[in-house]
């Protein structure tokens, strides 16, 4: 290997495949690298649940011999990724987070996501910590690698957390009321909730059926296109998968004004009104765009979600009540809480999602915007021993309040792309959410291209020395 | 909109103790307030809906991401 693993794992996807058929290293050297990288930051972060390194260094050989005798899957070919364990993997349980789940039989057969990724060449190490059921943003026990001593959100936290320190990189993720795009958001990576029923979510334990969507979690913009590509089964097995940033005519952004930028703490409002300040200099053209409907859509997708996972898991909470009695407390209480809200109100609900779809939709016509842009939490990541959403001026559970910013594009069911920002004063990112046009994901990561770039995020920050030498200052390296 | 316990509109105290009911028939150790929290989530969500104007929305939807015709450049 030509270069350290600190770097190497730090490449990006693109490069490490570069290297692959430049035969500067190999796949196995490659899986080797992230497996050690597992092995030092796991003791802090719990990102995993599940590691097979004999399988990964076996998938990683078979990646190798094919390269060398020319068979090429595309931009993933071994390419190290981590699976949210509420994703099947054939021979692995899915545990999905939850006692409850203890002692359940391997997987037949991979989620069809899952599948497109090792017909794509990727080799998956393992599975990552969620929280129960995805049902959640606090993903214990896993930890933020920014400061171990904060949560890295959730629900998909453990593929979050996993990328951001390199031991994978891309992982999957789940995302029905931000669980993609939270984590992201806390752990300082990128994540990409594609439309809604974009992707097969065959599979993979549902939480509410009308919003979950699932999609890839990366470090970069970049990084995330080639996982989508190959998602979406649109790669082809062409491992040349251009570049999000082809086009550089002059981009519109809207900013939802005043919804997203309530009730935020003041040091995620600096930050984002920093940013949006960074992209108008770099020639970008914000415009302010109110979006009265954004509460409506936050609510539509609030109650659909609670009434659906009630559902969900109404059948073990009657037939199998000592099953249930080991799920944890908080999902215990959306269950049975769940049952009692009227019909009407889902029905409502609904109804109302159509109207807030559409409200968009003209938002996006009537302003002649690329994408909108706001802030993804109104906090830094908190601390794990003490579950309390402070400095936004409302009196808000975690749940509620990371929720606040991410459902309403739940309720629309547009795609977007949640990228990092820059850090607050506790070494703790902030990340943005841009939202953009179904069926026109590929013209969202041109501009997320152009985001990244003028925030350039990526190439001056990474938590790995807070992790790896137990700084808990997680002070950033520049 | 629809009476919920816990919401700004008065509520019978039996409405909330059925729902205290109907939950502790699955979970008995779930505390009263944590119910109370949750019923007033939903009404403040409930509250929010009210301003939605469904008049020519469908009875049934059938949700797609996808956009109306002409709103997409």
């Amino acid at each position: 290997m030509s270069t350290s693993d600190r770097s190497l794992l730090d490449l990006g996807i693109r490069a490490v495949g570069d290297g692959y058929r430049r035969s500067l290293w190999s796949p196995v050297e490659v899986v080797h690298a992230a497996l050690e990288r597992i092995k030092s930051t796991e003791p802090k972060l719990h990102a995993w649940v599940l590691v097979d390194p004999d399988q990964a260094l076996r998938a990683a050989a078979q990646a190798e011999h094919e390269l060398v005798t020319g068979t090429d899957r595309g931009p993933l070919h071994g390419i190290p990724i981590g699976i949210k364990d509420i994703f099947d993997v054939a021979g692995w349980p899915t545990r999905c987070g939850s006692a409850a789940r203890d002692g359940v039989a391997p997987a037949t057969a991979n989620a069809p996501t899952v599948q497109r990724l090792i017909d794509g060449g990727a080799v998956i190490l393992g599975k990552t910590t969620t929280q129960e059921f995805a049902a959640g943003t606090i993903s214990p026990p896993a930890r933020n690698p920014w400061n171990p001593s904060r949560i890295p959100g959730g629900s998909s936290g453990g593929s979050a957390a996993a990328v951001a320190v390199g031991a994978c990189l891309g992982a999957m993720g789940s995302d029905t009321g931000g669980s993609i795009r939270i984590p992201a958001a806390a752990c300082g990576v990128t994540g990409f909730k594609p439309a809604f029923g974009h992707l097969a979510v065959g599979g993979v334990f549902p939480l509410s059926w009308s919003l979950d969507t699932v999609g890839p979690i990366a470090r970069t913009v970049d990084d995330a296109w080639m996982m989508w590509k190959v998602l979406s089964g649109d790669a082809g097995g062409v491992v040349a998968t251009a570049s999000p940033d082809q086009n550089d005519r002059p981009r519109r952004i809207g900013v939802p004004r005043p919804f997203f930028f309530d009730s935020l703490h003041p040091e995620v409002r600096v930050a984002v009104e920093t940013a949006i300040e960074r992209l108008r200099d770099a020639g970008m053209t914000m415009v302010d765009t109110p979006w009265p409907e954004a509460a409506a859509a936050r609510a539509c997708a609030f109650v659909i979600n609670r009434v659906e996972t009630a559902a969900v898991h109404e059948g073990v909470a009657i037939a199998e009540p000592e099953r249930f009695a080991q799920y944890g407390a908080d999902l215990r209480l959306r269950v049975a809480a769940g049952r009692t809200v009227p019909a009407t109100l889902y029905l409502k609900a609904t109804r109302a999602r159509a109207v807030v779809r559409d409200s968009m939709a003209r938002l996006f016509s009537e302003y002649g915007i690329d994408a909108v842009l706001a802030p993804t939490l109104p906090t830094g990541a908190i601390d794990a021993d003490r579950l309390v959403i402070e400095g936004t001026g409302l009196d808000e559970s975690v749940g509620i309040a990371w929720t606040r910013l991410t459902m309403p594009f739940n309720a629309t069911g547009q795609p977007v792309l949640a990228v990092p920002c820059g850090l607050d004063s506790n070494g703790l990112p902030v990340g943005i959410q841009l939202a953009g046009i179904p069926g026109q994901e590929a013209a969202l990561f041109e501009t997320a291209t152009f985001v990244e770039r003028a925030l350039d995020f990526h190439r001056s920050y990474s938590p790995v020395p807070s992790v790896e030498t137990g700084d808990m200052s997680a002070e950033a390296t520049r | 909109m629809t009476s919920i316990v816990g919401s700004d509109t008065a509520s019978p105290c039996d409405e909330m103790e059925d729902n205290l009911s109907r939950v502790r028939q699955l979970d008995p150790t779930i505390e009263e307030a944590s119910v109370r929290r949750y019923a007033r989530e939903m009404a403040e969500a409930d509250a929010v809906l009210d301003s939605v104007d469904l008049e020519d929305v469908p009875l049934v939807v059938a949700f797609s991401a996808s956009w109306p015709e002409g709103t997409v450049r």
